[in-house]
């Protein structure tokens, strides 16, 4: 009796170290030496609520909340962010999203105007497309406060996106996010502005404007 | 005696065993947090209040509005808990009572469908840039 009492104890012991070791490793392979351990699988993106982390599965509403994954399987793909283009689904009508609280008629107010502003350094000029920005938000939401409206008047830098502030007040919370360089980025240098991808051009460089204040 | 003995023992070690499974899945099923990219935790006052923490989910919005409506025509800040929106505001049809009061959306007696979040979630943009910067392993570790 004893005996059998100690062994038992013994494959206690010998479960609990086994199971007290796993943690440490990577959960699925058990390997702490895996490709890309801090990046999100795609299997855990868009994950149902109960199982987001930040969404408290206690909570019984939260079995009524939508899973992201079930809204967006008619949408358009994107790479970062929601893993949604939402631009696209709204230009194909995937999406009616409302200009208006309660008017489901009421129509945006577009403005179509580029802005080329000539980077430093070796990535291709920036195209602000005020078209696409205009289907979604107000002019006030971005003029003054954000940007002011003059040629020339906004130091913008990637820093500061990153930090949250100009574009990043926006991209890098819920438009998609920089890792998304060439959806900006999109003009060779050297281009003539006006040309294919940029209509009307106000060009609003830094460089130019140290020369003409 | 002895078989009458070993029996519960070996349901103790079932038991057990059970036990320790169930421990097991949940250290692997809770690796960070993964929640969806805009989700706004607002955490002004609901934990002193004894409430969960609200989850505003970005996407599931922008579905249905376009962001002028909230942020310019409701005058919602681009500020995670920078807009001061108490309950009494919203009954009073301010910021989410603009909408969620039985007429354009449901109205407020469905406290747990907002105020769904882990207790002691800190005010943030879920997996925002600014987030993953200060925590890249995109886990638990909040602004």
């Amino acid at each position: 009796m004893n005996y059998q009492k100690r062994l038992i104890q013994i494959g206690l012991v010998a479960f609990a170290l086994l199971i007290d070791g796993f943690p440490v490793a990577d959960a699925q392979t058990g390997n702490p030496n895996t490709f890309n351990r801090l990046m999100k699988p795609p299997s855990k993106r868009n994950p149902p609520p109960a199982r987001d982390g930040i969404h408290d599965p206690e909570n019984v509403a939260t079995e009524s909340l939508q899973p992201p994954k079930e809204a967006f399987s008619a949408l358009p793909k994107g790479k970062g962010g929601n893993y949604v283009d939402w631009v696209q689904a709204l230009d194909e009508k995937k999406i009616g999203p409302r200009f208006d609280r309660v008017d489901a008629d009421a129509k945006p107010i577009i403005m179509d105007l580029n802005i080329v502003r000539e980077v430093k350094g070796s990535m291709p000029n920036v195209v602000y497309p005020h078209k696409q920005h205009t289907e979604w938000l107000d002019c006030s939401n971005c003029h003054p406060a954000i940007f002011i409206p003059q040629k020339g008047a906004n130091q913008i830098s990637m820093a500061s996106i990153l930090l949250g502030e100009k574009c990043g007040v926006c991209h890098g919370k819920v438009a998609f996010p920089v890792s998304e360089c060439r959806r900006c980025h999109s003009q060779p240098k050297g281009q003539a502005a006006g040309s294919a991808s940029t209509k009307a051009t106000p060009v609003a460089s830094q460089a130019e404007t140290s020369k003409n204040p | 005696m002895m078989s009458v003995a070993m029996k519960p023992s070996r349901w103790a070690r079932v038991a057990f065993a059970v036990a320790m499974s169930v421990i097991l899945f949940s250290l692997f099923a809770y690796r960070g947090s993964y929640a969806e990219y805009g989700d706004v935790v607002i955490n002004n006052y609901s934990d002193e209040a004894g409430m969960r923490p609200v989850i505003f989910p970005h996407w599931f919005h922008r579905i249905r509005f376009r962001c002028k409506v909230c942020h310019a025509d409701l005058g919602f800040k681009f500020q995670a808990g920078g807009n001061d929106i108490n309950m009494l505001k919203i009954i009073d049809g301010e910021y989410c009572g603009a909408c969620h009061n039985g007429d354009v959306a449901w109205s407020v007696e469905n406290c747990d469908l907002c105020h769904s979040g882990k207790a002691k979630t800190p005010t943030q943009v879920h997996e925002s840039t600014l987030q993953k910067l200060i925590s890249p392993g995109g886990g638990a570790g909040l602004q």
